[in-house]
């Protein structure tokens, strides 16, 4: 019953880990733009007040 | 290994047993990001990229700690969070060393950790491939085909696909068959077309 814990507690830490890391690198500046871009055209929130 | 085996694998995953018009697998991509050509090939070049280094991971983690221990059981839910780990970890990584390959890939990436592609060719090696008989890197080395093709035959199809909605938005559609309807005989016929190539291996 320990091991199968111990292994999904391990990935689930691995997760969390290269998220937070991921979300520490900054996107490189030339992409930001499109990066903004795709995140307004895919959400479809017609009140959305980001881009106004 | 030969190069026979490595060849059938790929042409095998690729065209008779597409993960698209055969498996059903990925529909969401396939019809979401197939408006624009230059969308497709971005999508399919991250969803290869991933799914060869997904395949040769969970195949390993299967091979020697799910199986050795005795918990294969739990192995949908250790891929999904292997598969979900390793988007973010090449997502970082591309965005530390390649700005170019970011940029056509990265807005990508983070909607691969939801495709049920990755996740189907995953099971299937261990499902078609994986037997406890098998060597090691014998086993690997099917698993890496398998996803290189399915990843080719990915693309292949998504691209086909963009490139008819391409004509189609040019075309004269009747207006009740514009859009998704039209979209959806288009890939019900090409799936009828691949069904013709069941059996050449």
């Amino acid at each position: 019953m320990l091991v199968p814990v111990l292994v999904i507690g391990g990935l689930v830490s691995l997760y969390i880990g290269t998220y937070l890391l991921n979300k520490r690198v900054p996107v490189p500046e030339e992409c930001r733009v499109l990066v903004d871009e795709v995140k307004c055209t895919a959400c479809h929130i017609s009140t959305c007040s980001y881009k106004k | 290994m030969s190069f026979t085996l490595f060849a059938t694998a790929i042409i095998s995953a690729m065209l008779i047993n597409n993960v698209i018009l055969m498996q059903f697998l990925g529909i969401c991509p396939f019809l979401g990001v197939s408006k624009k050509s230059s969308s497709a090939i971005g999508m399919s070049a991250a969803v290869l990229f991933v799914m060869v280094i997904a395949s040769a991971v969970t195949y390993t983690l299967y091979d020697l700690v799910l199986y050795q221990y005795g918990i294969p059981y739990i192995s949908t839910i250790a891929f999904i969070l292997v598969i979900a780990s390793l988007v973010q970890f090449v997502e970082m990584f591309i965005k530390k060393t390649s700005k170019s390959l970011y940029k056509s890939l990265g807005i990508y990436l983070p909607l691969i950790t939801t495709n049920c592609a990755i996740l189907g060719v995953s099971e299937g090696n261990i499902t078609n491939i994986w037997t406890d008989t098998i060597p090691y890197w014998d086993g690997l080395f099917l698993a890496v085909s398998t996803a290189v093709g399915t990843g080719l035959g990915f693309g292949l199809i998504i691209f086909a696909f963009s490139s008819i909605r391409e004509k189609l938005e040019a075309s004269n559609v009747p207006s009740a068959w514009k859009g998704v309807p039209i979209s959806l005989v288009v890939a019900g016929i090409m799936s009828l077309a691949f069904l013709g190539l069941a059996g050449i291996i």
